[in-house]
């Protein structure tokens, strides 16, 4: 029986959703799509203007680096400040109605190179954040040693996902570049591959080049973007073959003919074979992502053929991160277990009051921010929400969701992709709950940078089609360019990359605390004592004795002995010396500064530690105990750095 | 269209080949790496596609994919020659030109008509091509100011870290001598106080002094060694110690340094 609608109802009703439009911004009805019809003719543009912009950018993110290390006042301010007028103009051209597609991809790359750069800078001789020189390290014994899986006490489960220091060590190899040069290539491109992809995604998706830039901006604004992905550790390759095997089923020429189904099936194949053992969490995302896609397929559509190749896309993805699961076994659930439920107890004790919220604003080394970056830190908050508000049904619309057409219709829409992205939005506010609590925020952090994926093009959605609409005027675009450097901004305040600026020495702040002196205590070790001794020491101090001194360190994640008491214990009984023997040490390094401040990190050894350790800094005379046992010897002193010779009490 | 193909393919295969004799005869370096570079990033994700006769060479999403098989490629090479033991530099060169060249030549032995389908294909980014007139001169005095001052960046930063020495210290050490015996030992210490120091240095044997050098003066970065011998025969366990003193504050022991020397 036909359904007709009189005008009188119709009425009504658009000027209910008009009216409810207004008040929410909620785009319930799809407004019009102002997407360049006509492709402009090419041209360079902006581009080399941007470039010599972002040069001179670099330069006085360097020279504002230098200062702080000496501790200039303000140069933190400048530092920051100089990255947000960067990101600025980048993103007003970059939404510019009248740039071309070329352009707008080219300035894509130029900033996301350039922001990299600026990561680059701050330490240009050698990796210097904590996770960076685990993989350093992974990758410096497959180089020497020449075979993978050589155990790294730093982080037992490095090894065992060997991707990212195969493709660095490959090209180490065969260019006889340093690992760490090697590295830096590396991370660089992987930087313009996971740009390149996401932009590709959303323009297949959105049909739109605009969107799609716009929706790179605002993916630049997630937490790890500046700091973490951008650093030499295994996600940062794993996020890339994330990006590329979601780009897959939306690949037109592997979609639309009946000749690239083989081909999309072998490519998602090598690209979640090769994600499983590069990293666990973002192999078993892929699957799950891809199985949310299927899931959607077989809903949307009837077509045995495309649910047939979005099934087999989920299922390689799920073969894949199983397989990489079973080898690796045991190691990967004690290591992401404790993580993920010390987390979730984290975020429910503070929502039940027995736990103190995380303090915000502070970097994890302990740099306090400035008042701008902290208005960015809620102002991104603020923004995003409200774009989430007013894109998310604007998004399902550009996807071919039309609810308003009736029941039926909510079963129906055209992209599944889109559909998935939009709905993952729906998990942000919780992301942003976990941040609050410091056991869950790193739970909160990597679930928020995957996120992303679907909080940036349905942002890019709401301010192309409801922020800029179909009157881009200077103003509105200027205006849009503020917001997006405070979520740019705000992404680095979430992710905690305020420790990005060089800075002086911190205690156990990671990056802060890696300097010339402790790197040279390091070398000595390697010269003087040879390569593979049992080492006890700080966490600062295992980083680079593993690295420069190619040390065996002491772990309790290794070893299931923790030496903290060894370190910090005012006197040597009885226990402190079976700890000697239980972790077969040959050395304990000891770090005077240790006893100057509480920890940047909040552990002064690894994570786990009794909590008693880092309550007040340790005193100098417990350091320094090992100086009354006859037995002991102290083969190296330079003031801070200690070396303890223990042989004679391990035999 | 047929030999547009052959070419790229020829040209794929050349550059393999040139990467491959750069890892067997050139030292190590960023020249070798220029060369070596596409052999790891680009030329076997680009065999593979065309091997699987995908239309996907063109735009940001083929050159991603080139560049993302080309990592995953290198991902199970380096399985490959871990099983083989040969995770080395000829090693990898070897299974990276083969894993370019063998999809190549595979890939050109397939019917040249789906491949010309397949390319044409490729046409659809054309509307997108890039700029293909050449940049005006200022546009191309910005890109070389650009690089210019990028280069100053870095040297601004590797300066930056190079000049500046939060501490200033002096390693002292003491070590034994494992190839002269039990009674042999290196005392040793270097200068990183930024400035040249003179010091005066003993050495005692069980508290007794075995020997004394007054005056050591060592420049900023400068290292000094002696290697030393215990003047009798070791009994049991002895202790070695040196004691290092600064001209400028000769009452205030400075740095110490010991090891327990064991007839053992």
């Amino acid at each position: 029986m036909e359904r007709t609608v009189s005008p009188a109802n119709s009425r009504w009703r658009t000027s209910v959703i008009t009216r409810l439009q207004w008040i929410t911004g909620l785009g319930l009805q799809a407004g019009p799509f102002n997407e360049e019809t006509q492709s402009k003719p090419a041209d360079w543009g902006w581009l080399p203007y941007l470039s010599l912009l972002a040069a001179v950018a670099l330069l006085c993110l360097a020279a504002a680096g230098n200062a702080n290390r000496r501790g200039t006042d303000g140069a933190v301010e400048l530092y920051w400040l100089t990255l947000a007028i960067m990101y600025f103009f980048f993103a007003v051209r970059i939404s510019w109605p009248a740039a071309p597609r070329s352009e707008r991809l080219a300035l894509i790359g130029a900033l996301g190179i350039a922001l990299y750069l600026a990561k680059v800078l701050v330490s240009p001789h050698g990796f210097s954040n904590f996770d960076e020189f685990i993989h350093w390290t992974t990758a410096t014994d497959i180089v020497e040693n020449q075979r993978l899986y050589t155990p790294n006490a730093l982080l037992p489960i490095s090894p065992l996902y060997p991707g990212l220091e195969l493709v660095t060590t490959a090209l180490s190899q065969v260019s006889g570049l340093p690992v760490f040069a090697a590295g830096t290539v590396v991370i660089g491109i992987l930087r313009l591959v996971c740009l390149g992809a996401v932009f590709a995604i959303y323009e297949n998706v959105t049909g739109s080049s605009r969107i799609a830039c716009v929706g790179c901006l605002v993916y630049m604004g997630h937490s790890n973007f500046f700091g973490f992905h951008s650093g030499f550790a295994y996600e940062s390759l794993a996020i890339a073959f994330l990006a590329l095997a979601l780009l897959v089923p939306v690949t037109k020429q592997m979609s639309s003919t009946e000749s690239g189904s083989l081909p999309a099936l072998l490519i998602t194949s090598m690209l979640t074979g090769a994600l499983a053992v590069t990293h666990h969490l973002t192999s078993y995302l892929a699957a799950a992502l891809l199985t949310g896609f299927a899931l959607l397929e077989m809903i949307r559509t009837n077509t045995p053929r495309s649910n047939y190749r979005a099934l087999a896309l989920a299922t390689i993805a799920g073969a894949a991160a199983y397989a990489g699961f079973h080898t690796v076994g045991g190691t990967t659930a004690s290591y992401l277990g404790p993580e993920v439920e010390g987390g979730l107890d984290g975020f429910l004790r503070l929502f039940t009051g027995t736990a103190p919220p995380r303090e915000l604003f502070v970097s994890q080394s302990g740099i306090h921010l400035p008042l701008f970056m902290r208005i960015a830190g809620v102002g991104s908050a603020i923004i995003l929400c409200a774009a989430l508000a007013g894109g998310f049904f604007r998004t399902l619309h550009l996807a071919g969701f039309e609810p308003m057409r009736g029941l039926k219709a909510l079963l129906r829409w055209d992209n599944s992709l889109l559909v998935l992205l939009t709905l993952m939005t729906l998990l942000f506010p919780i992301a942003l709950l976990l941040r609050l609590s410091p056991m869950s925020w790193e739970v909160g952090n990597r679930l928020g940078s995957i996120l992303f994926f679907g909080v940036a093009i349905v942002t890019a959605t709401a301010i192309h089609l409801q922020w800029i609409g179909t009157n881009p005027t200077r103003l509105r675009i200027g205006i849009v360019g503020v917001l997006l450097t405070l979520v740019f901004l705000g992404g680095i305040v979430a992710g905690g990359a305020a420790s990005a600026i060089p800075s002086r020495y911190k205690v156990a702040a990671d990056a802060p605390s890696v300097e010339p002196m402790g790197i040279e205590a390091a070398i000595w070790t390697k010269t003087w004592l040879g390569a593979h001794h049992r080492i006890a020491t700080d966490r600062t101090n295992r980083l680079l004795m593993a690295l420069y001194g190619r040390q065996e360190i002491a772990t309790t994640i290794q070893d299931g002995v923790d030496t903290t008491p060894l370190l910090v214990a005012q006197y040597m009984t009885p226990y402190e010396l079976d700890l000697i023997k239980k972790a077969k040490l040959d050395y304990v390094l000891v770090d005077l500064r240790l006893s100057q401040a509480l920890p940047g990190v909040g552990v002064y050894f690894e994570k786990g530690e009794p909590s008693d350790v880092h309550q007040e800094p340790p005193a100098t005379s417990a350091l320094l105990k090992f100086n009354y046992n006859p037995e002991i010897g102290r083969p190296f002193d330079n003031g801070a750095l200690k070396l303890f010779d223990v042989r004679a009490l391990r035999d | 269209m047929i030999s547009g193909q052959y070419s790229r393919t020829g040209i794929a295969v050349v550059l393999a080949i040139a990467g491959w004799l750069a890892v067997v005869f050139m030292p190590g370096g960023w020249v070798r790496a220029a060369i070596s570079l596409p052999l790891v990033l680009v030329l076997p994700g680009y065999a593979l596609l065309r091997l699987m006769r995908q239309p996907l060479l063109n735009g940001p999403g083929g050159a991603c994919f080139i560049t993302g098989l080309s990592m995953a490629a290198t991902i199970a090479a380096g399985f490959l020659l871990q099983a083989a033991g040969a995770l080395n530099p000829i090693g990898w060169a070897k299974v990276l030109l083969a894993m370019t060249v063998v999809p190549l030549l595979i890939s050109m032995r397939l019917s040249p008509e789906r491949q010309d389908a397949a390319q044409s294909a490729t046409n659809l980014d054309a509307k997108f091509a890039w700029p293909s007139s050449r940049p005006g001169r200022l546009r191309l005095a910005a890109v070389a100011a650009a690089l210019a001052v990028l280069g100053a960046a870095g040297a601004v930063a590797r300066h930056g870290v190079t000049a500046y020495r939060e501490f200033k210290y002096t390693e002292l050490w003491v070590v034994p001598d494992i190839s002269g015996g039990n009674s042999s030992f290196f005392a040793g210490f270097r200068n990183m106080e930024g400035d040249t120091i003179r010091y005066d240095l003993e050495l005692l044997i069980d508290g007794k002094l075995l020997a004394k050098w007054n005056a050591i003066a060592l420049s900023d970065g400068e290292e000094w060694v002696k290697q030393s011998t215990v003047p009798y025969s070791l009994k049991s366990s002895l202790r070695a110690e040196a004691r290092l003193f600064r001209q400028d504050d000769p009452t205030r022991l400075y740095r110490q340094a010991w090891i327990n020397l064991s007839n053992k």
